[in-house]
């Protein structure tokens, strides 16, 4: 093969970029396979240990920043055999004042102004600031006008973002079985790239919503929304979407 | 391993996409239906008003992102793992078709000498060719310069000059088209520089009497430029190495591009020629091709450079173009095409996935807007269904809908290094396309339609020095 | 004191809300560290390499040789009727170049006998005779004929003039003549194989790509026999409803069979099977989706595409291309294109049985086989 695919001058001839594809292996398959399953089986088995975890690291950061908050563990059944524990918070949780209404009405108006003017140039920042903007502002609004009407709790909103965090890490090992899984890289690395998003993830959540806790315990709940929309998943899809393009640019294996 | 085993094989694989991407399918709606049901609980145990009507809108708009989703998915599985189509590509001696090459040219001094001194030197039996670079209106010196090539190259250089007709590409074309008697016309815009080869390999499709158009690869030149210019390489590598070549190896519909390929001016004729009123007149073509009963080809073989935009206002023109000649193709062919008997069932549904794209962008808004008057209704889990479905798309490109994970095996083809890497910054380019979509359709709309404004034709912007 | 107790734990919970931004900060931004490093160092930002140069010609390495070999000569100074010699010379792929001169065998030293392995380039300046029985690693170039043994491997070969190999060759990436090319029965061609005159395959042969104003397959039984005198054929009448696309084209939405001695004066194009009658001539190109079968003695003067199997009966006359995206048998006494008018004939696997005749390339992309 390699007298065959040996050019004149030495070097390998590869095919084509247009022409190149990749042969089905027997790792094409039992490794997406096995991959998933053995990471989903880590996940699930571990869900309460990681639960508890970040219950630990958030009432730590709470401690340690001052907030009085009560962290315990609250069961929730899926069906009849399945179940897995969200960290429950209870602490206070601040509605703003017409103060902190005002100045943030003037803050934001001033940033969307600022970004129409004078980020132009770069303008996906322009349009995300108007996009905070325009979030923050229904929030005023609702705050403005029925205050007593906002659903949520700080420690509700922390509980839920958790609950949609162990989600995203039950997602990721199906995202990498048909994004990464199937491709020319070795099982180390595969391996590797797996444990280093679940573990990230892992880490990042609880510092992120404990960031989140100290925001709005130190103003106010009406930050919640934009945290909700702008500052939670986003944030950790960023994160998910990065370690997985770095891993796309490790060195395959070749065929 | 026999041909036939290989091909068993690969098929194996895009049929295990398909059951992935439907369980995958099943997940999502009983995701949202649990969602729902949980909410509904909720709704009961506290009342207050449920938001019926935002709960149905945001759940019909997942399944709809999750088919695109699951489109995707089995394009690139199938471009990475499924037997490649490229039935032309071997033909190297022929009795080769006559050949009309039109470049339309509108102030385009810095580069049609580049264009033009390639042409002249394609392998191509020089008897069956012709070049014709049309002068639409220049002010700057583009007719001398087409005039000098004329003069070195008579047999080969027939320029036109157009002095009066309606503004656009299609107008351009349409004009030269009917002063062609050749078998095919190959259409290049005034910066592009062909290979010695590229013709040849574009001619060879039109020797199957069932092909209509043919398209090769675009490839940015001007990758470096700035962080616009490579996410937009990025865009186009997901768009043509995984995208286009799938729907060539699934013979489903892979869509004429406008430049870098060409048609069959006897089905052009059949179809009605060139549309002046198309703002993509791309799109249009294919579908009209389609409805006729001819097959567009993709050659990914055949690649050519292009530019593409260096700023954000340049790309948002351009966007907001594709945009409204998509969806104005999508107004007039969508109904044809669930009716025309010429096109198999899975043909007509990729061809329906694919004319409505650019219709997605505004129902993710709309998405994005119903989920958070959940969020404020009280209903976070649903809304964060939504949230992050949203998120899961916003890694890709908007204007074919490609998944990240469409780019990545793309760039994984191209033997592309560490610029896959970028792929996290991809939101902003996503963000920004999305906006200007949106308004583009909502400008199709309420602006263009209601009003009767005839739709406008931009220029981009050629950076070449 | 109080006072200073609460201003202490003030400032230590500010610590540690600035720590834990700034933590929750750092992780986001280690992962974007590889973004953002690409980004600014640009260290793959160049465009992807679109060769404008770029020869798919099947002779592109051949070529490419015979420059290498004319760079030798120039580089050392050896005209044509120099006396042979050995160099150390660097060739591109470090090995040594053995300059034959004009000797009509090559001088093997006693360990190439023994190993019968020849990991040499090879230049002779006249006609030259290859021993069989050995494997021939680099490139052969021949200024003259060459002629070759039985069952030998070769990497690649170039003649001036003529090539003649033995039965059961292997030619690993080449081979080249600039005048005809006769191949022994049972050999394996891998790569391309091109020629300026003619191509003779024996029996049994397996080929990939083949170039030459004629390829004649196995002619020792059968060559192609002339046509006798075609009748007038009548004009064919579908007798089932076909679309029309346009003015010179119908399509079949379903299989579709053309009767015994008509005439098709338009393209045909078949969603499934198409099947030509005996004696069919057919003025424009086909094109069937699932399979093709082509009667004896049919004459196709437009192109052959099928997505399926593509048969051609015996003595049919064909003026191409003929492409299938899975394999075409071509009948004997087939004769495909012309010298004037050559054509390719493309599909993964191709069988062509003896006797057949084709003027152009043959393309076989997974294998090419020639029968008895």
């Amino acid at each position: 093969m390699r007298w065959r695919y040996r050019g004149h001058t030495g070097r390998l001839i590869r095919r084509h970029r247009a022409l190149r594809s990749l042969d089905v292996q027997t790792s094409s398959i039992m490794h997406p396979l096995g991959l998933t399953i053995v990471a989903l089986a880590l996940v699930l088995y571990s869900r309460n240990v990681i639960t508890q975890a970040w219950a630990d690291i958030i009432a730590f950061w709470c401690d340690s920043t001052g907030i009085d908050v009560t962290v315990s563990m609250r069961q929730t059944p899926v069906g009849r055999i399945f179940s897995y524990s969200v960290p429950e918070l209870r602490l206070a949780s601040p509605l703003p004042g017409a103060e902190a209404l005002a100045l943030s009405f003037a803050i934001v108006i001033a940033a969307m102004l600022i970004a129409y003017l004078c980020l132009r140039r770069f303008l996906p920042l322009a349009y995300l600031v108007w996009a905070i903007g325009v979030i923050h502002l229904c929030a005023i609004t609702l705050f403005y006008f029925s205050p007593t009407a906002f659903p949520y709790t700080i420690g509700g909103h922390v509980s839920g973002s958790l609950e949609v965090t162990l989600m995203l890490l039950m997602i990721v090992p199906l995202i990498l079985m048909v994004a990464y899984y199937p491709l020319n890289f070795s099982l180390a690395k595969k391996v590797a790239l797996t444990l280093f998003i679940l573990l990230m993830v892992f880490l990042f959540a609880p510092h992120l919503y404990a960031c989140h806790i100290v925001v709005m315990s130190f103003h106010s709940v009406l930050y919640m929304p934009i945290l909700f929309a702008v500052f939670g998943a986003l944030p950790i899809m960023v994160m998910i979407i990065a370690i997985y393009g770095w891993g796309m640019s490790w060195e395959q294996q070749r065929q | 391993m026999s041909v036939h085993r290989q091909r068993f094989a690969r098929g194996l694989i895009t049929r295990f996409a398909l059951v992935l991407g439907s369980l995958a399918l099943a997940f999502y709606g009983g995701a949202v239906v649990f969602a729902a049901v949980v909410s509904a609980d909720k709704a009961a145990a506290a009342p207050q008003a449920s938001l019926f009507a935002p709960k149905i809108v945001l759940g019909t708009i997942i399944v709809i992102l999750a088919l695109f989703m699951l489109r995707h998915l089995i394009f690139t599985l199938n471009r990475l793992f499924g037997h490649q189509r490229h039935p032309y590509l071997d033909v190297d001696v022929a009795d080769w078709p006559r050949l009309a090459v039109l470049i339309p040219a509108h102030n385009e001094e810095a580069v049609i000498a580049n264009a033009l001194g390639a042409l002249v030197d394609v392998d191509y039996p020089a008897d069956r060719l012709r070049i014709i670079p049309i002068d639409d209106r220049s002010e700057d010196r583009t007719w001398e310069i087409i005039s000098r090539f004329q003069r070195d190259f008579p047999h080969l250089i027939h320029p036109l000059q157009r002095e009066a007709g309606g503004e656009g590409k299609a107008a351009v074309i349409r004009f030269a088209t009917e002063q062609v008697d050749e078998d095919i016309v190959i259409l290049f815009d005034a910066d592009y520089v062909p290979g010695r080869g590229l013709l040849k390999q574009l001619a060879a499709p039109f020797f199957d009497p069932e092909v209509g158009a043919v398209m090769g690869r675009v490839v940015p030149q001007n990758t470096g430029t700035n962080l616009l210019t490579r996410l937009l390489d990025l865009e186009r590598a997901g768009g043509y190495q995984v995208d286009q070549q799938a729907r060539m190896n699934l013979q489903l519909v892979p869509q004429y591009g406008g430049s870098v390929g060409g048609a069959r001016v006897r089905a052009l004729q059949q179809v009605g020629g060139w549309r002046e009123d198309a703002l993509a007149e791309d799109t249009d073509l294919t579908y009209r091709l389609l409805l006729h009963g001819y097959k567009t080809v993709y050659e990914n073989r055949s690649e050519c450079y292009e530019e593409v935009p260096e700023n954000w206002q340049e790309r948002n023109r351009q966007i907001m173009r594709w945009a409204k000649g998509h969806n104005q193709a999508a107004f007039r062919y969508a109904w044809s095409l669930m009716r025309t008997p010429h096109v198999s069932l899975i043909e007509r549904l990729d061809g329906l996935l694919l004319l409505g794209v650019y219709a997605v962008a505004p129902l993710l808004l709309v998405g994005w807007v119903c989920a958070l008057l959940l969020y404020f209704n009280g209903e976070q889990t649903l809304a964060s269904v939504g949230v992050v479905t949203f998120l899961f798309v916003s890694f890709g490109a908007m204007g074919n809908f490609a998944a990240f994970f469409e780019i990545a095996a793309a760039l994984h083809l191209d033997g592309s290094g560490n610029r896959v890497r970028l792929l996290p910054l991809n939101f902003f380019n996503f963000l920004v396309s999305l906006v200007n979509i949106t308004r583009a359709c909502f400008g199709l709309i309420f602006v263009d339609y209601l009003l009767d404004r005839d739709v406008r034709w931009a220029k981009t912007r050629r950076y070449r020095r | 004191m109080g006072e200073n107790t609460a201003v202490s734990t003030l400032m230590a919970a500010t610590v540690q809300i600035v720590l834990l931004f700034a933590i929750t900060l750092l992780m986001l931004l280690l992962t974007l560290v590889p973004a953002l490093l690409e980004w600014y160092a640009k260290t793959d930002a160049e465009p992807l390499r679109v060769v404008r140069e770029q020869d798919t010609s099947i002779r592109h390495f051949a070529t490419s040789f015979r420059t290498q070999v004319n760079t030798f000569f120039d580089d050392h100074g050896i005209e044509l009727d120099d006396p042979p010699g050995s160099f150390n010379a660097v060739w591109h792929i470090d090995e040594p170049v053995s300059f034959l001169g004009a000797a009509p065998a090559p001088d093997f030293s006693p360990d190439e006998i023994k190993a019968r392995r020849i990991n040499r380039v090879l230049i002779g300046t006249s006609s030259m005779f290859l021993p069989g029985d050995m494997v021939y690693e680099e490139e052969v170039y021949c200024c003259g004929d060459l002629t070759t043994g039985d069952r030998t491997a070769y990497r690649a070969l170039y003649a001036e003039r003529e090539i003649s190999l033995g039965n059961e060759s292997v030619v690993v990436r080449w081979l080249h003549a600039g005048g005809g090319v006769a191949v022994g029965a049972g050999s394996r061609l891998f790569g391309r194989l091109s020629a300026d005159q003619s191509v003779t395959l024996g029996a049994e042969c397996e080929f990939e790509r083949i170039s030459s104003p004629v390829i004649r397959f196995a002619p020792d039984n059968v060559s192609p026999r002339h046509l006798d005198e075609r009748v007038t054929l009548e004009s064919w009448n579908p007798e089932q409803a076909l679309q029309s696309i346009d003015c010179d084209t119908l399509k079949a939405p379903a299989a579709l069979t053309i009767p015994d001695h008509v005439r098709v004066d338009k393209h045909v194009i078949a969603k499934h099977a198409l099947s030509y009658g005996a004696g069919v001539e057919v003025a424009g190109d086909t094109k069937a989706g699932k399979s093709l079968r082509i009667g004896r003695g049919a004459v196709i003067r437009g192109s052959l595409v099928c997505g399926g199997l593509i048969e051609i009966g015996a003595d049919c006359r064909i003026k191409g291309p003929v492409i299938s995206e899975l394999g075409i048998r071509i009948g004997t006494g087939c004769v495909i294109g012309t010298p004037a008018q050559p054509t390719t004939v493309s599909a993964p696997e191709i069988a062509v049985a003896s006797g057949a005749q084709v003027s152009g390339t043959v393309w076989a992309g997974a294998s090419g086989r020639v029968g008895t």
